[in-house]
């Protein structure tokens, strides 16, 4: 054993992950080596230094540090528990009670009012209501997703969503809920209002139209509730996309009914649904869905999402995570035929979205992505197209050491060693001083 | 823990299901239990009292919600510090110019050796602060967390290999910009 392989074993030397027989070779190596005497102390002290810089804070920080994440935990439902749920709920009524009276007074007062019979009054009212509860919903998305994101590139939105930005500033909480309550309770309070009483129906059609009001009210509520749950709490991002993974997966819960029964019943909420999932929130994210139920192992079900996820992502960013775990998946499961094809798309997915103006991707997620699929390719013995997805990666960061270093590693791996050794030679002679080229060096010894 | 010795203290696996099955209070045993460990990590990974206050409380929130897919209870805590690792490296990536704002470089009242021991953390931390995030977390988990690099590499999500030439890589730097401590 020489200095330098010693030296590159100290660390593991010295957290004890060595084998008997190459720890006992080491020990007889520095015992009679000054050099990797110095190096060890040298590694013990840099250990040491790192492990002396954490501290802790006072104990008082501990106090209410359970409490702060249980309050975060409970989101915005948790929030208004605690803000008392009374005059939250009263607040609402009497939100939703004066955008009713305005309603009222621009369909009744004025226009409406005069329309025969009853039930063409009752059908032009109900399209007022999906017009002012969708135009409302996609409108009000629009509006406040925009300024809440304005600056942000388009790959962060995408990423990190409106979810954690809505979800830590108190004022996007309130406007975020004032808004549902105002466009959720305006309508049919509007309706309870003025159709009933006004309408001269014998008792058991108006005991017929209570109970449905009464239907409607409860899945507005509950609706408002899903939305805060889903789409607050970070649990999924959209009811829609969670009905429809829900029917993906081929599981029929209370909870898909209960989606189901909500989108059937509520005016215009099909438009507000579809208005915040587009425009405000994250379409939902099914990697995690996909994960989730692949680490349950329901294999079938994480398929069919990430199958589902590849047809609604479409252009966007999110695809290549389907593709990619899809591919993983299939190559876990031994489908190395669909994993191949599956991986195959990706790519091609990949590269046309590296040319579509509309999306910034940062370089490093471009390096990463290139990096899985070529490992994946690799994994799968399809050196030649690993060895492309390589060549694309040099040709992003064409001057970046670390990058040529690590493809030229893999080159190695791959058995391409003429390239290899092309590349680490470029790395020696272009960037002589840093760390690449000396392991370049390194390496191009090892080889021979 | 008070208690300790009077009964036995329930294991993670135990306070995982109880957790599952809707016990607020078995997580919060499990906050108690990680807390100082998950936020003396997330403070070293950001170098920032408040940010790694946040970075650890959320790591709890997202343990929590996603507590049904842990395929191993007993495995929480490495579970945890993996969600707090990916968490900080993209609050790194967020963050252009992170800041040292709690350094004590120099401290008049203390004494001399007081005043010194803390210059020697300031610097550490400074140089911990240049390296990018990735390196960060594999040099923290390695010489703060004393992981194994099988283990680092569970936790970054990356072969072993990667651990080890990040490991590399982050280790000259830090030779590098700690010369005069280290040597």
């Amino acid at each position: 054993m020489n200095c330098s392989e010693v030296q590159n074993l100290i660390p593991q030397y010295l957290s004890g992950e060595l084998d008997d027989d190459i720890r006992r070779r080491v020990e007889e190596h520095i015992s009679g080596c000054p050099d990797c005497q110095e190096g060890m102390r040298r590694e013990q002290s840099l250990g040491d230094l790192i492990g002396q810089s954490a501290d802790d804070p006072p104990d008082e920080y501990w106090n209410d540090y359970n409490a702060k994440v249980r309050s975060r935990i409970r989101g915005v439902v948790g929030m208004l528990w605690r803000m008392g749920c009374l005059p939250v709920c009263l607040l609402g009524l009497i939100g939703g009670e004066i955008a009713g009276k305005v309603c009222a007074w621009l369909t009744f007062g004025n226009g409406l009012g005069g329309i025969h019979p009853v039930w063409l009054r009752w059908l032009l009212d109900s399209a007022l209501l999906v017009i002012v509860g969708g135009g409302a919903g996609i409108i009000g998305g629009l509006v406040i997703s925009r300024a809440i994101t304005r600056g942000l590139p388009k790959y962060e939105r995408e990423e990190r969503g409106l979810k954690q930005i809505i979800s830590r500033n108190p004022w996007y909480r309130a406007a975020f809920l004032a808004f549902f309550i105002m466009a959720y309770l305006a309508a049919p309070v509007v309706l309870i209002w003025m159709l009933v009483p006004n309408m001269h129906f014998p008792a058991w059609v108006r005991g017929t139209l209570a109970v449905l009001w009464f239907i409607i009210f409860s899945s507005i509520i509950l609706g408002c509730y899903w939305y805060l749950k889903y789409y607050l709490d970070g649990r999924t991002d959209s009811i829609i996309c969670r009905a429809r993974n829900l029917w993906d997966t081929k599981k029929r819960p209370l909870s898909f009914w209960l989606i189901q029964l909500y989108l059937l019943i509520v005016p215009g909420s099909l438009a507000v649904d579809y208005g915040i999932s587009q425009y405000l929130l994250v379409p939902s994210n099914c990697r995690q869905e996909a994960e989730s139920a692949y680490e349950s192992g329901d294999v079938d079900s994480a398929v069919s999402i990430l199958r589902s996820g590849i047809k609604k992502y479409g252009n966007r960013y999110r695809v290549l995570e389907c593709y990619e775990y899809l591919g993983r998946i299939y190559a876990e499961t031994g489908k190395w035929e669909q994993s191949r094809v599956i991986f195959h798309d990706g790519v091609k997915t990949y590269e046309r979205l590296l040319l579509h103006p509309k999306y910034s991707y940062s370089k490093d997620d471009q390096l990463d992505f290139l990096g899985d699929a070529a490992q994946l390719y690799i994994d799968l013995g399809q050196n030649r197209e690993a060895y492309q997805l390589y060549s694309t990666r040099l040709h992003l960061s064409p001057n970046d050491p670390e990058n040529m270093y690590s493809v030229a590693q893999q080159y190695v791996v791959m058995g391409y060693k003429g390239e290899a050794r092309t590349l680490y030679t470029k790395i020696i002679l272009e960037f002589p001083n840093s760390d690449e080229a000396r392991w370049a060096q390194q390496d191009i010894r090892d080889m021979h | 823990m008070s208690d300790a010795g009077c009964e036995r203290q329930p294991n993670d696996s135990e306070l995982v299901e109880r957790t599952r099955k809707g016990s607020m209070d078995a997580f919060d045993l499990l906050v108690e239990r990680y807390r100082k460990s998950i936020y003396r990590l997330a403070k070293a990974m950001t170098q920032n009292h408040d940010a790694g206050g946040d970075l650890s409380q959320e790591a709890f929130v997202q343990a929590y919600k996603r507590i049904r897919q842990l395929k191993n209870p007993e495995s929480f805590g490495p579970w945890l510090r993996k969600i707090l690792v990916n968490l900080c490296i993209r609050h790194s990536a967020k963050v252009v110019s992170a800041s040292l704002e709690d350094t004590e470089i120099e401290s008049p009242e203390s004494p001399s050796t007081e005043a010194e021991r803390s210059m020697v953390r300031g610097s550490v931390r400074s140089a911990i602060l240049e390296l990018d995030p990735a390196e960060r977390a594999v040099v923290l988990l390695y010489y703060m967390e004393g992981l194994k690099q099988t283990e680092i590499a569970d936790a970054v999500g990356c072969p072993v290999g990667t651990v080890w030439s990040r490991l590399n890589s982050a280790r000259d730097k830090l030779r590098g910009l700690l010369s005069d401590l280290v040597s």
